[in-house]
């Protein structure tokens, strides 16, 4: 019955809102602006890249030319190529977890401070208000070899130095300031989770005689799924497209060992003049993320869906 | 109500005694929040074992506060609980054997009924075979046996309740405290979970402690009545007691809402049996609205005309409003057969008993030998 009623006023409203003689055409209107601008940003460069990935460019007679699947076959099986993977990869596995841990941990503290959370959360935030490119310079005199202020402490109690000129370490270092500045993020998006964790549950909790740590487990983890997910999903696109931080401190060295996927399809694309390698290079990192968040949502979307915060 | 005067001697039988000790015990319990809002002003009151307290007034009175501060989720500022008969300052929630059933179910979205329910077992430790037993059956209990596997999502707000009032029955508490638990439930639903509170709280023996803001569920379910506002008690005492006799004109016109009309001015007379003094003091009479009888009084009766200004057909009857007192500024309302042919001119009266009275700080007028 109620439900006629609200058929028959959602038909009247629908009625109400045609203009005569227009045939939909207002609504076309109305998402123009935003259709223009995801065609110009979105799928202009998506289709120029596809397209650019099959063509190359020879710098003799200056001129483009079809290629078919060259370039694809030149860069997949290049040693470049596979090494940027596994580093790509590499950096994903130290950043996401790490971040992800990091960030949960200081939201929950931030978020149980009695005074001055505000401070803590610009703090914590202010890396990524920041611009990556700039504060990674300041990295990089940190990182200096044996005079950085990173050497000069951590160096001096601990057998590890020179980070940068290190195949192993240069990775970490970038790593770290990869971390650095995705926590502001992930610190917030959990924090916007744990807004959303309804009190009278702890209440509940604590009657129940659960101690803090079951509080945690039982009641705000679960209810924290929606953010978690959120969190890992951006947190990996970030990381499988690292490329400030590597241009800066290490310039995908030493010997390669810094070069991930977008710091490879720079120096393909834009340093060799290889933009259809590039383009082969751009495409495949778009696999991967697709890949990556596809995954994630398909084993942890139930945590998204569940959003256990009523 | 000294300390002194209880004896610790825990006794089996309900019916409250002198020398029992109380379940529950608040001693001029004050509660200021930290932006500076007196919640609780000077709250004394003892709860009996067996006994169902009802915590009743509007908005802000302090109810819920006074409901967390025995639960142990908030703490008193000033002042004493004791339960069982022991001081509670400090006493972590779960370890005040106080139990909690939330307004908005606070069940855990997560777990099924069965874990719900199971949950406080599961945080003592009980071992899992005979959590599992206790959980199904006090699901047996409240009739929500088949639903175990459920999660709260797939219940409907009556059975989320159940649910909620099993949790906290599970591990035998001596103290259920209620907050509301039946707001969000339609009318005929809240009617049906009264009664059936009522019959557990009986069958368990237990004490409880339940807040509402309807004075309808107050009446029917108190064994004790404590009227709230501002923080303060107005009245605490059977519900006939708190119904027939109110203390203030605050609890007159909260519990069955007595008309309340100031005494001063001629056009109002006052009741006979006020004495001399008390017609001195007297500022405030009240009478109910089915106690007003339309049409010419009695000779001698108390009684008023006033215009009538509103009518609202009740069914069998109607409740019609009058302008009454010097110059028609107050009203009155009172109930008169429906059938009955309205004149715009009214005249209505009551018996003496009828009448209730009040000085100016809004204390209670008895008079002398009328009752």
């Amino acid at each position: 019955m109620i439900g006629a009623v609200t058929a028959e006023r959602s038909k009247q409203d629908r009625r109400l809102l045609r203009i005569p003689g227009t045939d939909g055409v207002i609504g076309w209107i109305l998402c123009a602006p935003a259709a223009i601008l995801l065609g110009l940003f979105m799928i202009v460069p998506l289709v120029a890249v596809s397209v650019l990935a099959f063509f190359g460019w020879d710098p003799l007679t200056q001129t483009d030319h079809a290629v078919g699947f060259a370039n694809f076959s030149r860069i997949l099986t290049s040693p470049d190529f596979r090494s940027a993977v596994l580093r790509t990869l590499e950096y994903t596995v130290l950043t996401v977890p790490v971040t992800l841990l990091l960030g949960l941990v200081i939201a929950v503290a931030v978020n149980n401070v009695r005074h001055g959370a505000m401070v803590w959360r610009t703090v914590f935030f202010l890396p990524v208000a920041s611009t990556l490119a700039a504060t990674s310079v300041a990295w990089r005199f940190m990182f200096y070899p044996h005079t950085g202020i990173i050497d000069q402490t951590i160096g001096r109690v601990l057998p590890v130095q020179g980070w940068l000129q290190s195949t192993d370490l240069a990775i970490v270092a970038v790593s770290i300031v990869g971390i650095w500045q995705a926590l502001g993020t992930t610190i917030v998006i959990f924090l916007a989770g744990l807004s959303g964790v309804p009190r009278h549950l702890h209440d509940a909790a604590a009657l129940d005689g659960a101690t803090a740590w079951s509080r945690f487990w039982h009641v705000t983890w679960p209810a924290l799924g929606p953010a978690t997910v959120l969190a890992l999903v951006i947190d990996t696109r970030d990381s499988l497209r690292v490329f400030d931080q590597v241009q800066v401190m290490t310039e995908g060295g030493p010997l390669g060992s810094t070069t991930t996927l977008s710091y490879l399809l720079w120096q393909r694309g834009i340093h060799y003049n290889d933009l259809g390698g590039g383009a082969v290079i751009d495409l495949v990192i778009l696999l991967v993320v697709f890949a990556f968040i596809g995954i994630q949502l398909r084993t942890a979307g139930r945590r998204l869906n569940d959003g256990a915060t009523r | 109500m000294t300390a002194a005067a209880r004896v610790s001697q825990p006794s089996a039988s309900m019916t409250p005694q002198a020398d029992q000790v109380a379940a529950f015990e608040c001693r001029s319990v004050s509660k200021r929040f930290p932006g500076g809002t007196l919640a609780l002003d000077d709250v004394t009151l003892r709860g009996e074992p067996g006994q169902i307290v009802v915590l009743v007034g509007p908005s802000g009175c302090g109810k819920t506060t006074l409901l967390r501060c025995l639960a142990g989720l908030d703490s008193v500022t000033a002042g004493e609980i004791h339960l069982q008969g022991r001081d509670a300052a400090g006493v972590q929630p779960h370890l005040r054997g106080v139990a909690m059933v939330f307004q908005n179910y606070a069940l855990y979205p997560n777990k099924t009924v069965a874990q719900n329910i199971a949950f406080p077992l599961r945080m003592s430790r009980v071992p899992r075979r005979e959590r599992d037993a206790r959980a199904r059956e006090m699901a047996e209990i409240l009739k929500i046996g088949h639903l175990l596997d459920r999660r709260p999502r797939q219940l409907s707000g009556g059975q989320k309740q159940r649910v909620g009032i099993g949790r906290a029955l599970v591990r035998r508490p001596a103290i259920v405290a209620m907050d509301e638990p039946l707001s969000n439930l339609d009318a005929q639903l809240r009617v049906e979970m009264r009664a059936e509170i009522r019959a557990l709280q009986q069958r368990l023996g237990m004490t409880v402690v339940y807040v509402t803001h309807d004075q309808t569920e107050a009446l029917s379910l108190a064994d004790q009545i404590v009227v709230m506002n501002g923080g303060a008690i107005e009245q605490a005492g059977s519900a006939e007691e708190a119904f027939n006799t109110p203390a203030t004109p605050f609890v007159a016109g909260f519990l069955g809402a007595m008309n309340l009309v100031s005494a001063t001015g001629e056009a109002i007379p006052l009741p006979r049996w006020l004495s001399a003094d008390d017609r001195d003091v007297v500022a405030t009479i009240g009478v109910r609205p089915e106690h007003l009888i339309a049409g010419r009084p009695p000779e001698g009766r108390w009684s008023v005309s006033g215009r009538v200004i509103s009518s609202e057909l009740l069914g069998t009857e109607r409740l019609v409003a009058i302008r009454v007192g010097h110059n028609g500024e107050q009203s009155l309302r009172i109930r008169v057969p429906a059938e009955l042919p309205l004149s715009s001119e009214l005249y209505v009266w009551a018996q003496d008993e009828h009448l209730h009275a009040f000085d100016g700080d809004g204390k209670r007028l008895n008079g002398e030998g009328v009752r």
